[in-house]
């Protein structure tokens, strides 16, 4: 299970990325990264709606009232052009993050490391 | 789902309520409220159902952390927060009922003291002599009373919060009894309140009606105590 701390600054890639195959909302995004996540990363609440608030201040992503269900109103989120930049430079950031952690990375350290 | 909310409630209380946070909150109270009718249709029990939405709250510390308001309250151990287990949230969402319960304790106390004269002369003058003076002391008792079963039962909720290990900026100390204004009132009014009464005495023979400015200094402190813990909250 990767710690919160770990995923910092990637959280907005994942959000960002539900986003552009779709509009949605708090509890479909959150059992979204869950389910694709498996056991290996949850997203805690706070993270993810405070993201949100982030996210519509950066013009990254807008806010609109969706249809009410259970007598609530849903705050729905649709990705922006900003938003598509972002994301875009997120994942090429990635990709080279990668590829440096990548060259840190020993194969056989099955024993343990002696740090 | 009630102490799901409880819980995001005693998350959000220390917050700034501005309009922001104040939508954050309503929106992941939706999200938490379908997670929970999703977990229960999928068969979950409802304390199982709690247990596992509270659990992916995540920690006050984080929500602050998150929203860049961490300078306000620093953290001793800021490094590893433990996820708050099932019985801590129940626990603080206690608190979090008694903290309103304690606000109008402590209004109510303070309302007894301001009281307090009133029934005394009115008592004198609408009985008898002697009856005024009892309901004076009863509820000046009574306003005590509150104020210390207050205090005694929130230090017992911090202790158990271990909240005692949050310290303000300013570096008070939270635990301690009572706070510097309380301290330096008391320090200054006694004395000079026993030089009044011993001016009234010898020079004027007012020992009767003279002794009363002790009771009003012990009002006044008990009011000034009462201020000083309800604000320091």
């Amino acid at each position: 299970m990767l710690g919160s701390d770990v995923m910092r600054g990637y959280n907005d890639m994942l959000i960002l990325c539900l986003l552009l195959e779709g509009d949605s909302y708090g509890y479909e995004i959150s059992h979204e990264i869950e389910r694709r996540c498996a056991d290996a990363y949850r997203i805690k609440e706070t993270t993810l709606y405070s993201a949100f608030g982030r996210l519509e201040k950066l013009g990254y992503a807008a806010a609109y009232q969706g249809s009410e269900t259970q007598g609530r109103p849903r705050t729905y989120y649709t990705i922006t052009d900003e938003g598509r930049k972002a994301y875009a430079a997120k994942c090429a950031e990635w990709r080279v993050l990668k590829t440096v952690v990548d060259r840190f990375t020993k194969e056989d350290m099955d024993h343990g490391s002696d740090s | 789902m009630e102490a799901i909310r409880n819980y995001v409630e005693a998350l959000f209380a220390s917050l700034p309520q501005t309009a922001e946070i104040l939508r954050l909150k309503i929106d992941m109270l939706a999200g938490l409220e379908e997670k929970y009718n999703a977990l229960r249709a999928e068969g979950k029990g409802e304390h199982e159902a709690v247990g596992l939405v509270v659990a992916s709250i995540g920690s006050a510390d984080d929500l602050r952390a998150e929203l860049g308001l961490d300078g306000e309250y620093r953290a001793a151990e800021a490094a590893d927060a433990p996820l708050p287990s099932g019985a801590d949230a129940a626990l603080q969402a206690e608190y979090y009922a008694f903290k309103s319960k304690m606000g109008s304790g402590i209004a109510a106390a303070v309302a007894l003291f301001i009281l307090s004269p009133v029934i005394l002369i009115l008592g004198e003058n609408a009985v008898s002599e002697g009856f005024g003076m009892l309901l004076f002391f009863l509820f000046i008792a009574a306003g005590t009373s509150i104020c210390i079963i207050y205090g005694v039962r929130q230090e017992y909720y911090r202790e158990m919060l271990g909240l005692g290990k949050f310290c303000k900026r300013n570096g008070h100390d939270p635990a301690a009894p009572h706070g510097r204004m309380t301290k330096l009132f008391s320090a200054i009014a006694f004395p000079i309140a026993a030089v009044i009464y011993l001016c009234l005495g010898f020079f004027g023979g007012w020992w009767h009606p003279g002794w009363l400015i002790f009771v009003l200094c012990a009002v006044l402190s008990g009011a000034v105590a009462a201020i000083e813990e309800y604000r320091r909250n």
